[in-house]
């Protein structure tokens, strides 16, 4: 039995008087590849970024890697009680957004190198040696010296996925990573992450391509007003949906 | 040496050599204000900037205060109140000479209000940094400080730099005033002083102040030229078309 990276229960997270998860829970073991599906609004790059308390959910728990993540209540506010250990959860687990991120006044490679040298303290050289290994792997270690602007937006979304890697995280979240792509830069990152899944990365990936959720992932988990639907394997999810909200929603997405 | 003897004779010469020791005593003022007034202009906005509420509401009325009265009254106020407490207090210690000094009194005005000028332009700058960049920086670990070196402080200063030169300059043509106020010890005269005095002399109305001008001119040159090179060097990571140009536009009114 692999080990568990991450388990969160019970997550509730409010806007204001809105609450947008009523409570959440999932368990990601290592080399999982689970994909949140679900029309917009229905809380799943909220869950996300609850994961690595971007967003600080009002209830519920979580562990990393065995880690209880200890919260306290202060006034209405909920926040953690030690933000070490919020940095450390953040160091282990990576990020890539919709928006790419990446740091703009940094060259490819020094967005990658920056976290590993400053969170991790990797000296430069050693910081650079990973840095062009991801880079390599992600099949842009020729463009390291240029700044971000200058590269389309498919290879920038593969930077910003070597800058997580870069990391050497327990685990990586994907918010909509091919959402903000033209329609023939999205195939480039997809091969990436499949390539990633394959060598056993463990991922929790917010996505509307469902071919990649059908084929890639080991879970999958439709999400519908802030509630879990229906998950599953994605090969039953998706071949005998048992929810009515999911048969309309597999209508309509594909 | 008929040349020679022509420039020595000239009264436009003969003008710029005299106001040239005037000259410095306008860019001492500058350079006296500079130094202390960024960084105090950047630690007044990321106090403004604070959750802290006492910290922010005391940033806030400090700038409003020195951006709401004008330059020329708060020269009138400091040396007045430092003159009224030098029986009580500079005497006493036996700092009078130094605290009444304009070389002292004229640069310590000019940061105080310089300083509340740059933190309106830094705070703007600190909203607009982009949230995604810093939020990037927080998913991958790094602590407040951390994230605040590595993404905010260069995007901060990179987007406030234009507005900063424009600020310089008004500090560096507001050094003018210093001596209407302050009063003059021995031949500490700057360019305003030497040309009322020059002027006095013959009523030459074209002459003087048009000297006193032109040295004005052409140290903003050079003041627009570094701050220019600078802006380059902050923007090097956009196309070259699309970085921010500095022109040149003197602006005499504050």
């Amino acid at each position: 039995m692999s080990k568990t990276v991450l388990e969160i229960r019970d997550i509730r997270k409010r806007f204001g008087n809105l609450e947008v998860l009523h409570g959440l829970s999932m368990t990601a073991r290592s080399g999982d590849v689970i994909s949140l599906i679900g029309s917009s609004g229905s809380g799943k790059s909220t869950f996300l970024r609850c994961i690595n308390l971007l967003e600080m959910p009002e209830q519920g728990e979580l562990k990393v890697c065995g880690q209880q993540i200890a919260f306290t209540q202060k006034g209405q506010k909920r926040i953690a009680c030690n933000q070490k250990q919020v940095q450390k959860l953040r160091s282990q687990i990576g990020m890539v957004f919709q928006q790419f991120n990446l740091w703009s006044h940094l060259t490819i490679l020094q967005n990658v190198t920056e976290a590993p040298i400053r969170v991790q303290g990797l000296s430069k050289k050693e910081a650079v040696d990973l840095g062009m290994n991801f880079l390599d792997k992600v099949g842009i270690a020729d463009k390291a010296d240029m700044y971000p602007g200058f590269l389309s937006g498919g290879q920038q979304q593969r930077a910003a996925i070597a800058r997580a890697l870069a990391m050497r995280p327990e685990a990586i979240l994907f918010d909509e990573p091919t959402s903000a792509l033209d329609p023939e830069l999205v195939g480039e990152v997809l091969g990436v992450m499949r390539q990633l899944a394959e060598d056993g990365t463990t991922m929790i990936v917010v996505t509307h391509e469902m071919s990649f959720a059908r084929d890639v992932s080991s879970h999958a988990v439709f999400l519908h007003q802030g509630l879990i639907e229906e998950e599953g394997n994605p090969a039953e999810l998706f071949g005998a949906p048992s929810s009515e909200r999911l048969k309309q929603f597999l209508s309509k997405e594909s | 040496m008929a040349v020679i003897e022509w420039l020595a004779d000239n009264a436009f010469v003969k003008d710029i050599m005299i106001m040239a020791k005037p000259a410095l005593f306008n860019i001492y003022f500058a350079l006296a204000s500079i130094p202390i007034g960024f960084p105090l202009a950047v630690a007044l906005a990321l106090g403004k900037n604070s959750t802290h509420r006492l910290l922010s509401n005391f940033c806030r009325g400090y700038i409003y205060a020195f951006r709401g009265s004008p330059l020329f009254i708060q020269f009138f106020m400091f040396y007045s109140i430092a003159l009224s407490m030098n029986r009580a207090y500079w005497k006493p210690w036996g700092i009078d000479d130094i605290v009444l000094h304009p070389l002292f009194l004229g640069p310590v005005v000019l940061i105080f209000n310089t300083s509340a000028y740059a933190a309106e332009i830094f705070y703007g700058s600190l909203r607009t940094v982009s949230k995604g960049e810093t939020e990037a920086a927080m998913a991958v670990g790094m602590s407040r400080w951390q994230t605040f070196r590595s993404v905010t402080w260069p995007n901060m200063i990179r987007l406030a730099w234009p507005a900063y030169t424009n600020e310089v300059i008004f500090l560096f043509h507001a050094t003018a005033i210093v001596y209407f106020t302050l009063p003059v010890i021995n031949e500490q005269k700057d360019l305003m002083n030497m040309a009322g005095e020059l002027f006095e002399r013959d009523y030459n109305i074209f002459l003087h102040f048009s000297v006193a001008a032109l040295y004005f001119l052409v140290i903003s040159i050079g003041i627009f030229w570094i701050a220019g090179m600078i802006n380059k060097r902050l923007n090097r990571h956009l196309l070259s078309d699309a970085s921010v140009k500095i022109g040149f536009k003197p602006n005499y009114m504050r």
